[in-house]
């Protein structure tokens, strides 16, 4: 008896050293979980830190990541609830369990019942106030890149919400429910409409073909279209770029569908469940994608800026066999470029503009409301303005900040809590005011169609003309770059300005060649 | 340091069991006090001196207060020793209301507020200076001898089992185990069993109901929230239908008890591994026929406290019948006080005072007479609404509730798609009131106090070891809720 007894005792003290023995030698191999989460970082002793708590604090949120058999553990409750009650956690925040097994986003249901505007504006009245002005800068765009061979056009993506409403999970009462509803998706379309703004609705596309359809266009437990939808998306945009810039690209073929087990990427919300046995896998339609040899067909530079819907194309199709250039701006944020990534920041807008043939904005339905992550602002202040200007408008309100003794007391304060130099909230804070009234400090784009132009802009008329500015630019930098005194000049500069050396140079080399085209040094092709 | 955490149940338990288990006997007190040490510097580290201070500063007060013939001294003395702990308490517990009240009588009065810097209360403040108390009171009268060895004292003190949530033992009921005590094999594995229990109340119950709760009626502590997030809770508890109210009051009244519950059956546990035999502190309270008997049967170590320390130096109801509802009254509103220092835990208390001197004056009659099942319904929901002041700090939300939940406006499974919810609020009725039952009872008697026999054992052990990893599982499952990708 005691023996057996024993044997439990030390069984149990096995079992409360199993997660730590397994931590440390990873004896048994563990199914990762799947989805991302925001690390906590390892927690760094401090005495400061040990007396106030934060330490205390860190170390537990960093024990929630990382201890031994943590993996099957959420695997094993999230079974659990996804078994006795068809729930799970990720309910709690980024999955929203539908009916019939069809799983949603939250903020896609949130536009569907027309609330989704609460997590971005104040009210349903400044909502629409900001879209308006969104779809305003959005036709200034495009009339101001129309003479330099640039089409700009909307691409309107539908979302889950639109296209199989009759899965949403009933509706609950909210807090929200006495107030206003509002949809982005139908104010910008109204409005791109009124404007002349060039539309490719693939919203109403698929809401045409969806009681008649075969295949599914959203697959149930999937956050974008699927992988067959994006096909006829992509065949439909190219079509429609042929007809907007009234070329010929290559055609894309669509080549014969089969039904197979539901892919990786038609499952994506399924394995925020982290369940221990998957679901079962449905089965959808799969084609490849080629292009049919047209010796006549030309080959655009296209330049996307959206959201993740436009991977289950570009994973598809071979892109490159259609289009020459074909940068996706993800989110306005990081650019991929073959297996390029870059920073938005890090590229020269207005060439980027004026040499691609298409851009276009390509968001779904409840990525509206963030309104092209400010693409649409950047992008008008860059053509409309010299970046001189721009620099001093900046400079100017930084000035005025430190003037302000209040304003200037608040960013110290904050500066000593948070440990941050003061410049840089400086330089922040006139940057989020530029950023949050472009128009008012650069008046000219408070026109329906502005007619001011930076010089850059107002010089490159051709395409040919980027060419030249850029060997041009080009050759001044290699010549600074062998100055040594030049360059000594160019490393002060940096500091002064708070720039890189790089981008001192390089902007030196600008102001240079715009010099050289307003005083006729360096001759320009003009398309007028 | 709460048992329900990683941190303890993952790395602080087993290492201190393992170094507990492979020390010679005579030096397990020394561990235990330097793991208490330990437990308590991780969970208040800027409070951890004055306790130690404070701890040390009672021993040798107690200890001249022992030895001293002289009556005045020895008063005197004994006066200073429960100064010191309650000093404390008052200090850090009520500072923060006292200089709140203050300021309102100012503001009422036309003049400028004090300022003052919140204090922080150091977590179990109430219930080691409340142990403190006895161990003066006790010894001066005469009921045991002082400690011998300082270390052992300060052991009883912050021995960490017990620190943070009770049961508040009495020094009389401990000593001995302190000094001595053997922790058989069957000790140790009913030991683990308890503490799982408690564990599964704690995770498994209390906090699913609360993540309910907290939805509807946010956290505990509204001093941390801005104007419009209390403006939201108000309109959300403005919106509820009757039978929303009354679920919402409801699940809170399971998770109070359960937490509390699950946090005793855990520290009885742990202590039962090492050996040491801890007071009940709960006795299915939810099955009482008089708010009498739920205060015999609710935080019972509190309970006998007040009666000990308290209501009986106070006169009891040796002084009349109206000092004894005087006396009652004033036990209740300290006791109130004690959960919590705001005037929602005063209103609390006010309340349980009146309802017990009610019975004494009519309605324990009453009760009796009525029968088992409609008396226990009755304390039940005389409880339950009593919970709602307790756990919402505004009264005027409080009442707000208590409108809705007899609006008469019901509806029908509101909270319809949280079926874990009403599935974890029938389990814990099903357990809150078993016990009313004759099998309920042989079940309580079977899980919680019998030796079990070889096969048993390892039933039980399976089912306690599968239990242990499913908590945990549910502890971090709860929080993780990945994004599928990184956004912008």
């Amino acid at each position: 008896m005691r023996n057996v007894k024993t044997i439990l005792f030390t069984l149990t003290g096995l079992l409360l050293f199993a997660s730590m023995f397994q931590k440390i030698t990873h004896l048994c191999g563990v199914k990762k979980l799947n989805g991302v989460e925001i690390p906590s970082p390892e927690p760094v002793l401090t005495f400061h830190n040990y007396c106030d708590g934060s330490f205390q604090g860190s170390t537990e949120a960093y024990l929630k990541q990382h201890f031994g058999f943590r993996e099957p553990l959420i695997r094993l409750y999230n079974q659990y609830l996804w078994d006795f009650y068809k729930t799970s956690n990720a309910n709690r925040g980024v999955l929203t369990l539908g009916k019939d097994g069809w799983l949603y986003e939250p903020w896609s249901v949130d536009d569907y019942y027309q609330i989704q505007y609460h997590q971005h504006a104040a009210s349903a009245d400044q909502m629409t106030e900001q879209l308006l002005e969104e779809a305003k800068r959005v036709s200034q765009l495009q009339h101001i890149l129309e003479p330099y061979g640039t089409h700009l056009f909307v691409c309107l993506v539908p979302s889950k919400d639109m296209l199989y409403p009759e899965h949403l999970p009933e509706k609950r009462e909210t807090r929200f429910d006495d107030e206003p509803k509002m949809s982005a998706r139908f104010v910008l379309e109204d409005e791109y409409r009124r404007l002349g703004v060039n539309i490719l609705d693939l919203g109403d596309y698929f809401q045409q073909m969806k009681d008649t359809a075969s295949f599914t266009i959203f697959p149930m437990t999937g956050t974008h279209w699927s992988k067959y939808s994006a096909l006829l998306a992509a065949d439909t945009l190219i079509r429609y770029m042929e007809h907007l810039g009234n070329i010929n690209i290559p055609n894309l073929v669509i080549g014969p569908r089969t039904l197979q087990n539901a892919h990786e990427a038609d499952t994506d919300l399924e394995n925020l469940l982290n369940l221990i046995r998957p679901l079962p896998r449905p089965q959808y339609y799969y084609a490849s994608a080629t292009r049919d040899e047209d010796s006549t067909a030309v080959k655009p530079k296209m330049i996307v800026i959206g959201d993740s819907f436009w991977w289950n194309i570009v994973n598809q199709v071979p892109i490159y066999d259609f289009f020459s250039e074909a940068p996706y701006w993800y989110y306005n944020s990081t650019i991929y470029y073959d297996s390029i990534h870059q920073s938005v920041n890090d590229i020269n807008l207005t060439k980027e503009l004026l040499s691609a043939d298409f851009v276009f904005l390509f968001y779904s339905a409840v990525q509206l409301y963030k309104l092209n992550n400010g693409f649409t602002k950047k992008a008008l202040l860059a053509l409309c303005y010299d970046p001189e200007e721009i620099a001093s408008a900046q400079a100017k309100l930084e000035c005025n900040i430190r003037s302000d003794s209040a304003w200037i007391g608040r960013l110290k304060e904050i500066s000593e809590t948070q440990g941050k130099p003061l410049e840089e909230l400086v330089h922040n804070e006139a940057q989020w005011l530029i950023d949050s009234h472009t128009e008012y400090f650069f008046p000219a784009l408070n026109d329906s169609i502005p007619t001011k132009r930076s010089k850059w802009v107002e010089s490159c008329l051709t395409k040919d003309s980027l060419y030249i500015i850029e060997q041009e630019t080009e050759k001044i930098i290699a010549s600074i770059k062998a100055n040594e005194v030049q360059m000594e000049s160019m490393r002060e500069k940096a500091i002064q300005q708070g720039k890189t050396l790089e981008q001192t140079i390089h902007d030196d080399a600008r102001w240079i060649v715009n010099y050289k085209i307003e005083h006729g040094t360096l001759q320009i092709p003009h398309n007028k | 340091m709460v048992f329900s955490s990683n941190v303890f149940l993952l790395y602080f338990m087993p290492a201190f069991f393992l170094v507990y288990f492979l020390t010679p006997r005579k030096a397990r007190n020394y561990v235990l006090l330097l793991a208490s040490l330990i437990f308590y510097a991780w969970g208040a580290p800027e409070f951890i001196i004055q306790l130690v201070a404070s701890t040390v500063a009672n021993f040798f007060l107690v200890k001249w207060m022992c030895k001293t013939e002289k009556k005045g001294l020895k008063k005197l003395l004994c006066g200073l020793s429960i100064i010191i702990p309650i000093g404390l308490l008052v200090f850090y517990k009520y500072g923060n209301f006292t200089m709140e009240n203050l300021n309102a009588i100012l503001g009422l009065t036309g003049h400028a507020p004090l300022s003052w810097k919140r204090i922080m209360l150091p977590i179990g403040i109430s219930f080691f200076s409340f142990q403190s108390v006895t161990y003066t009171l006790d010894t001066y009268r005469g009921v045991n001898q002082p400690m011998e060895k300082l270390t052992d004292f300060v052991l009883y003190i912050i021995m960490f089992p017990q620190l943070i949530a009770g049961p508040i033992i009495r020094y009389c009921d401990v000593a001995d185990q302190i000094r001595s005590r053997e922790s058989t094999m069957d000790d140790r594995l009913q030991g683990f069993y308890r503490f799982v229990i408690g564990l599964c109340k704690k995770i498994l119950i209390a906090d699913v109901i609360g993540a309910q709760v907290d939805a509807i009626l946010g956290p505990a502590n509204y001093s941390l929230l801005d104007a419009s997030q209390v403006s939201d809770i108000f309109t959300r508890v403005a919106a509820l239908d009757s039978t929303s109210a009354w679920i919402v009051s409801l699940a809170y009244t399971f998770q109070i008890y359960f937490d509390f519950a699950g946090y005793s059956d855990m520290a009885i546990g742990l202590g039962r591994i090492m050996g040491f035999r801890f007071p009940e502190n709960f006795d299915n309270p939810y099955t009482s026929r008089s708010i009498t008997e739920f205060w015999r049967r609710w935080h019972m170590t509190l309970g006998a406290f007040i009666m000990n320390y308290l209501y009986i130096p106070l006169g009891g109801n040796r002084k009349g019948k109206g000092r004894m509802y005087l006396n009652l009254w004033v036990c209740f509103l300290l006791s109130g006080l004690w959960h919590g220092a705001s005037w929602n835990f005063v209103v609390w208390g006010a309340l349980h005072g009146f309802f017990i001197c009610a019975d004494k004056l009519f309605l324990g009659k009453v009760m009796k007479k009525i029968g088992t099942v409609p008396s226990v319904v009755l304390t039940f929901l005389t409880v339950n609404i009593i919970w709602v002041f307790f756990r919402v700090e505004d009264f005027h939300l409080a009442w707000l509730l208590i409108k809705r939940m007899f609006a008469f406006d019901f509806a029908w499974l509101p909270f319809g798609d949280n079926a874990q919810l009403y599935v974890t609020m029938m389990v814990a009725a099903l357990f809150s009131f078993l016990t009313l039952t004759k099998f309920g009872q042989k079940v309580q008697e079977k899980a919680y106090f019998t030796e079990f026999n070889d096969k048993q054992s390892i039933a039980v052990w399976i089912v306690a070891a599968f239990a242990f990893v499913f908590c945990v599982a549910a502890l971090n499952a709860t929080s993780f809720s990945p994004f599928i990708y990184f956004r912008f």
